[in-house]
């Protein structure tokens, strides 16, 4: 990890020269810096994670459509179909994540390496500098006001600030619940509480440096999700309500049907719920729904058949 | 009731897809979970005392080593075995006795080598902890395994790195925050202290009877010179570079290292025309290292003898501070922090390769390269008693390593006592 991390500690190290020798200073700079350079690939992960939004009634259509294990291959065969004609990359919204990782781990480690405060933190650092000039600098000026930097936060105000910084900034992130029975709303719902809290307890015996890391990126996060005009502020005191089109769609929904085309035990062991009769709904009308949401006709795929056609060979394969 | 579990998994990583915000989240919380080195944990290497009288750079009537480590101080008996029988001379062991072990308060951790005080009833023990505190204990008197309860230093605000000198009746510890502090060796009240340093004081200071004075590096890039007994400020010298270690003084010469990788003659007796806060004309030499200096000199026969962060060993002339000779192991990479030892001509080095090294004084050329310290680096002070070469590593199964002069070959280990040992010593027959 050091190869992540060296260079990091040099931009540490500069702009700690640069800024006066205020340390505070430099780790919020240096997170503001990080931001920046990020920020087009937040932003395209952003857009993508919006298209993916968009087209999730009709990937749920489709999954309600090929129901059990032995439909997967046919799900999987229609979502890149509908992937293709909606022109979107499945992957796009993952690949600006995974390039972001190692600058976060990179930054991370820099700022946790420059707070050195015990003598072999400090004797580790000595080989990772890859300007020795810098080694005039060290050890870094780390206190700032009641704090010191290399230290947790005696009297828990950092803290409560990353507790209250991470919630807000995963409440504005969080996105529309399409599908307020969806378990990965549950999820995101309860990580939108419990992250915060973990990082919160975190940071009680974190040297303090990190914790003003942590306060500036979420703060800086929401910004530039609000330069993006993503924040949705609702979501911070009120819990999520489902996404328009989920709602018009479960409004508009016709009444359910009364047979479904294939035969699922399942369904008709579990399906209670009206959550559930909307669900086999929605998936009966599918090529109809598909059409409405969508807005335009579905392109050939790229053998020249259309989805509806492929699906239902699978089908009939069944 | 659901049916098909296992299409759970596949929700959720779909969910992950939909939403890589919140996995952006949660694999920022999973490199929280596995980056638990960020937690402020107290960290340092064995400190390491020979309570024996030092002639030509080895320890000639030693009977006992005193070390630190975590939340432990102990004795080894360098004349017994493990279990306690009395070796004959030239008799091998390949392990010692523990003799006493006793344990800091409120889990205080103490890396730091322990400063030894010699009384009638017997030695007095001094050493400064993590948790703000200095103890003194008593491993000849009273109860054995805890320090002394009426010996009470009021605790700093911030952990004691640095070992602390005893003199007369006064113990002088650095801090690890900022300053230094006067403790009375009777009662472990304050009698005095300096705050004046901008960074903590990470080494012991040394005191010039001649003039009264106590001379110490700091890290915030200066050499102090205080009255011994009222701590007030003398003079100060701006170096450049951080000081960690103990500065050597020799006939009114300072001789410290930088973390700036520089070695630095400073005249401590000369008179300075310029003010106290910054006498810069007292810098006599530098001497430009390979790598940050951590470790104190060795001054034998006009040749100044240390390592430095780059695995170099130096060997320069004191006067004029030409290099006479340098070297290193270009096969295993490993910095040099403790103390070097120099003794028969020989001087030796522990290096962070886990590995000791012995070279020729005079040309230094290789002589020995020890067997490996085998689990962890060799971080602390090298000393020589009799004819073993003692080194502390970074190991807990073998904390304490003896090695022989001659050949470098491994002679004996302990490892830190548990909490069990501490016990079990406390009851144990003095």
């Amino acid at each position: 990890m050091d190869f992540l991390t060296d260079p990091f500690i040099v931009v540490m190290l500069a702009l700690y020269r640069l800024l006066g020798e205020n340390l505070v200073l430099a780790i919020i700079v240096f997170t503001v810096l990080s931001r920046i350079v990020t920020y087009p690939l937040m932003r395209q992960q952003l857009k993508s994670s919006k298209r993916m939004r968009e087209i999730a009634p009709k990937l749920q259509a489709l999954r309600e459509q090929y129901k059990g294990p032995q439909n997967r291959e046919a799900l999987a065969r229609a979502q890149m179909d509908l992937y293709r004609e909606e022109g979107i990359n499945p992957m796009a919204g993952c690949l600006p994540l995974l390039i972001q990782m190692p600058i976060l781990f990179g930054l991370y480690g820099a700022i946790y390496a420059t707070l050195a405060t015990t003598p072999l933190q400090f004797l580790d650092i000595q080989n990772r500098l890859l300007i020795p000039d810098l080694s005039a600098m060290l050890p870094l000026k780390n206190q700032f006001l009641w704090l010191n930097l290399g230290q947790p936060d005696p009297f828990f105000v950092l803290p409560v600030l990353v507790v209250v910084s991470t919630w807000l900034q995963s409440k504005i992130m969080m996105p529309p619940v399409t599908d307020p029975k969806d378990p990965s709303a549950a999820v995101s719902r309860n990580m939108t509480t419990i992250m915060p809290l973990m990082v919160g307890l975190f940071s009680l015996s974190f040297a303090s440096g990190l914790s003003v890391y942590w306060v500036a990126s979420n703060i800086v996060g929401i910004a530039q999700y609000a330069l993006m005009g993503q924040v949705d502020w609702r979501n911070v005191f009120k819990a999520p309500k489902p996404a328009p089109a989920a709602e018009a769609k479960s409004s508009s929904a016709p009444a359910p049907a009364p047979q479904p085309r294939r035969k699922e035990p399942e369904v008709a062991t579990a399906t209670a719920t009206s959550g559930k009769k909307r669900k086999l709904s929605e998936a009966m009308q599918r090529p109809a729904t598909l059409g409405a949401a969508g807005g335009s006709r579905p392109a050939p795929s790229s053998s020249g058949k259309s989805t509806p056609s492929k699906a239902g060979k699978a089908r009939k394969k069944k | 009731m659901r049916l098909s579990p296992l299409n759970r998994p596949f929700r959720a990583l779909a969910a992950a897809r939909r939403a890589p915000a919140r996995a952006a989240t949660l694999l920022i919380g999973l490199l929280l979970l596995t980056s638990c080195t960020a937690l402020v944990l107290p960290e340092s290497w064995a400190g390491l005392t020979v309570d024996g009288t030092l002639q030509d750079g080895r320890y000639t009537d030693a009977r006992y080593v005193y070390v630190a480590y975590r939340d432990v101080i102990f004795r080894i008996d360098l004349t017994r075995d493990a279990a306690g029988r009395v070796l004959e001379p030239n008799q091998r062991s390949t392990d010692r006795f523990v003799d006493w072990a006793a344990r800091a308060t409120n889990n205080g951790q103490m890396f730091a080598a322990p400063a030894l005080e010699r009384r009638e009833e017997g030695v007095r023990v001094y050493v400064g902890s993590y948790n703000h505190s200095v103890y003194a204990f008593a491993p000849d008197a009273g109860v054995r395994n805890v320090p002394l309860p009426n010996w009470i230093a009021p605790p700093g605000k911030e952990k004691v790195i640095g070992e602390a000198l005893v003199h007369g009746d006064r113990l002088y510890v650095g801090q690890g925050d900022r300053g230094i502090k006067a403790f009375s060796t009777a009662t472990g009240a304050l009698l005095a202290q300096f705050d004046g340093t901008s960074f903590g004081v990470w080494s012991a200071p040394v005191l010039d009877e001649a003039r009264n004075a106590l001379y110490f590096g700091s890290m915030d890039r200066h050499i102090y010179a205080l009255n011994a007994q009222t701590l007030e400020l003398l003079w100060r010298v701006e170096v450049g570079g951080a000081v960690a270690a103990t500065p050597l003084l020799h006939e009114g010469i300072l001789y410290f290292g930088t973390l700036t990788s520089e070695l630095i003659a400073l005249d401590a007796h000369a008179d300075s025309r310029l003010p106290i806060a910054n006498q810069s004309d007292r810098i006599l030499r530098r001497y430009k290292t390979e790598g940050w200096v951590w470790s104190t000199p060795v001054l034998v026969d006009g040749t100044l003898y240390f390592g430095d962060l780059r695995g170099f060993v130096h060997a320069i002339d004191a006067a004029t501070f030409n290099p006479r000779w340098k070297a290193n192991d270009p096969e295993r990479r490993g910095g040099i922090r403790g103390r070097v030892a120099v003794v028969d001509g020989r001087v030796i080095a522990g290096s962070e390769s886990k590995h000791l090294r012995a070279y020729n004084a005079q040309s230094g050329a290789l002589i020995w390269t020890s067997s490996p310290a085998e689990a962890e680096r060799i971080l602390g002070d090298v000393v020589v008693v009799d004819e073993m070469v003692i080194t502390t590593t970074k190991s807990e199964e073998r904390l304490v390593v003896a090695y022989d002069l001659l050949s470098g070959g491994r002679l004996w280990s302990v490892r830190k006592p548990s909490q069990d040992d501490v016990n079990r010593l406390a009851q144990a027959p003095r």
